[in-house]
């Protein structure tokens, strides 16, 4: 899903659920859609409601939820409320809500491997200068506040995964850029290419087509 | 008896045949301006070749994934250049010239006569070489569309503007330079050192390939692709120098001889100043310095290969070859990524060269007013190319763009400027193959 897809759904989600709930269970329900179910297709929003009216103690009509959150899918861009991430962060930051997703695209899942690929192919001290020059270009690259967060968390070894439960290509492509020039920095142009090179093979052998085609995308 | 019919029938057939071709002779004769007019087109020709030698040498000395690029931008700016030239740099370059500083006659020449359309062809060919000659050090990190547009303007005012100040007109007046005595046969400035210029001012104006130099300024090597490229690209454009130098006569001339020997013993001389230097520094004897040193020869000889005696040519090369391989080394430690070393070797060994026809000057040896004249028309070379291509890529720069972005060079421009992979089955080593092409190109 690209970014503007992503956008869409969400303020969509926001606008169906927003006659239905509190301001603080909206931001609960909100939360909950971008952790569990904004990479899910579709249907799957039948879920999400099922999941929702549970955790409020069945005090909504499932059938009435569902049935607005399917026709404000269906309305366009310019009716429905602007996007509610700044209200979502700050009710995170208020109520120290988990910030990470239990999910992640299948792009996010090649890319991590893809850096990590790149990052161990440096020597210690290479790397961590590398991760410096990188911590200092993701600051001012135009990429999601949530990619640059999970990748800072990422690189800094806070976490170990990086979660994104959707993510626009291009962003995911720039920043192996910076890494690619990164490294083409402190190791030279041809020792960059080969280590690239070496890094696409070796995801890419024995590994299904989807895979493959999602380096290529990357790349 | 039967043999000596045998011997009467031949002796009948080789008077007839003898007759016959004497009858030939005698009414088809061809003219003085037709043989010239042959030798002119022949030695466009052999000029025309040393695009191949550009392409193949420039390719070489590049990354594999760069190398349809560096060809693509030697086969098209000769189309375009040939185009422009015809239209507006000829008629600035050789037309009537009554102030000395600029031609005004002969734009999209047509209905002239046969030998204006040998001296344009002959002409065009030399545009292009100058035009060609940035491309090489700008390899692996320039726009295509940028490079073409940058192209277009030294072949249709950059070069004409110098040539009509250094040559003057092909028919009326002449070029305040050149009036002067400045002596500059084939071109070391006017094609070499000016299109070398130009290369330094895109080279800056570019900056370096990414990664190029570490954190401490220090060069890293980038090696080219294919070495027998580059080596097969350095013979071919010796041979087209043949023309280049020897056509410069513009007809058949007993001087031709000449000027190619000094040709031949100056390109030798080159790669043998080359390799001593190498060697006196303790250096590897890598194939792309021994080629751009034998390089360095001919560029130097250019303009003296008329006017100079053999012993001369072979130092004007020798000393040609030392002077672009330590210019190479200069430029590369203060921050110029030349890709191929066409700063030094067209337009350093060029200015070298310019210099030697006037020290070495058959005529007037040692003369330090000849001197003085070759002196003033390297520094105006350079001033006026340097300064005009700088402008030129400055405004490049800041309009269209001029440098590619750093995907694009991690991809190679192969990719990203053409569609295509230069050798699609041999990818083994590398990133990118047919599948990325076809994912890309959803």
């Amino acid at each position: 899903m690209s970014q503007p897809e992503f956008m869409f759904k969400k303020r969509a989600v926001y606008t169906g659920l927003e006659s239905f709930l509190t301001n603080a269970q909206l931001m609960q329900a909100m939360v909950l859609w971008e952790n569990k179910y904004a990479n899910e297709p579709k249907f799957a929003m039948r879920k999400f409601v099922a999941d929702l009216c549970k955790r409020n103690g069945q005090t909504l009509a499932q059938a009435e939820v569902l049935g607005k959150l399917v026709r404000t899918m269906a309305l366009p861009e310019e009716k429905l409320l602007p996007d509610p991430s700044p209200e979502i962060e700050s009710y995170k930051k208020h109520y120290r809500v988990q910030a990470k997703v239990e999910r992640r695209s299948p792009e996010v899942e090649v890319f991590q491997l893809l850096l990590s690929g790149l990052l161990d192919g440096l020597r210690p001290s290479i790397r961590e200068s590398v991760i410096r020059y990188a911590i200092d270009g993701l600051h001012a690259m135009d990429i999601s506040t949530g990619l640059r967060r999970e990748l800072v968390f990422w690189l800094k070894g806070e976490s170990t995964i990086i979660y994104m439960p959707v993510v626009d290509v291009h962003q995911l492509r720039g920043t192996i850029n910076m890494f690619y020039v990164a490294i083409c920095e402190y190791i030279g142009p041809i020792k960059a290419d080969q280590l690239l090179a070496q890094e696409v093979r070796r995801l890419s052998d024995n590994k299904e087509e989807r895979v493959q085609s999602l380096i290529n995308k990357l790349i | 008896m039967k043999r000596t019919f045998y011997n009467h029938a031949r002796l009948l057939l080789v008077i007839s045949a003898f007759s016959s071709s004497a009858a030939i002779a005698q009414t088809d004769l061809p003219s003085r301006e037709a043989i010239d007019v042959v030798w002119l087109a022949t030695a466009s020709a052999l000029v025309f070749l040393m695009q191949a030698g550009f392409a193949l040498l420039e390719s070489g000395m590049s990354r594999a994934k760069n190398a349809i690029n560096v060809v693509m931008k030697n086969y098209m700016d000769v189309c375009i250049g040939s185009i422009v030239f015809w239209a507006v740099g000829y008629g600035l370059m050789f037309g009537n010239n009554s102030s000395g500083w600029l031609g005004w006659s002969h734009f999209f020449l047509h209905q002239a006569a046969s030998w204006d359309y040998s001296y344009l062809l002959f002409q065009t060919m030399f545009a292009a070489t100058a035009a060609t000659i940035a491309s090489g050090a700008m390899a692996e990190r320039a726009r295509f569309g940028s490079y073409l547009l940058g192209a277009m303007v030294i072949t249709g005012v950059i070069y004409p503007v110098f040539g009509s100040w250094a040559w003057g007109s092909a028919y009326e007046g002449s070029g305040w330079l050149a009036a002067k005595g400045f002596i500059d046969f084939a071109g070391s400035s006017v094609v070499h050192s000016l299109g070398g210029w130009c290369a330094l001012a895109a080279v800056l104006v570019l900056g370096p390939r990414l990664g190029r130099y570490d954190r401490d300024g220090k060069a890293r090597e980038i090696p080219g692709h294919n070495l027998n490229y580059v080596a097969l690209g350095g013979l071919l454009l010796w041979f087209g120098w043949f023309g280049f130098n020897g056509g410069s006569t513009v007809g058949a001339d007993v001087s031709i001889g000449l000027i190619n020997l000094n040709t031949q013993l100056a390109a030798a001389a080159g790669a043998v100043g080359a390799c001593g230097v190498i060697l006196l520094l303790r250096r590897p004897l890598l194939v792309g310095s021994v080629v751009n040193g034998s390089l360095a020869g001919l560029v130097g000889i250019t303009a003296g290969c008329a006017s100079m005696e053999p012993v001369f040519a072979l130092v004007t090369g020798l000393s040609s070859g030392v002077v672009a391989f330590l210019a190479i080394e200069w430029f590369t430690r203060r921050g110029c990524d030349d890709v191929v070393g066409a700063i030094s070797v067209h337009g350093v060994a060029g200015a070298w060269g310019t210099l030697c026809a006037g020290i070495f000057y058959r005529e007037n040896m040692f003369d330090m007013d000849v001197i003085w004249v070759q002196l003033l028309g390297i520094a105006v070379c350079f001033i006026w190319s340097f300064g005009a291509a700088y402008c030129l890529y400055w405004v490049i720069h800041t309009t269209i763009g001029i440098r590619v972005e750093p995907l694009h060079e991690q991809r190679g421009l192969d990719i990203t400027e053409h569609f295509e992979i230069g050798y699609p089955e041999f990818v083994h080593g590398a990133a990118y193959s047919k599948n990325t092409l076809s994912e890309l190109g959803r």
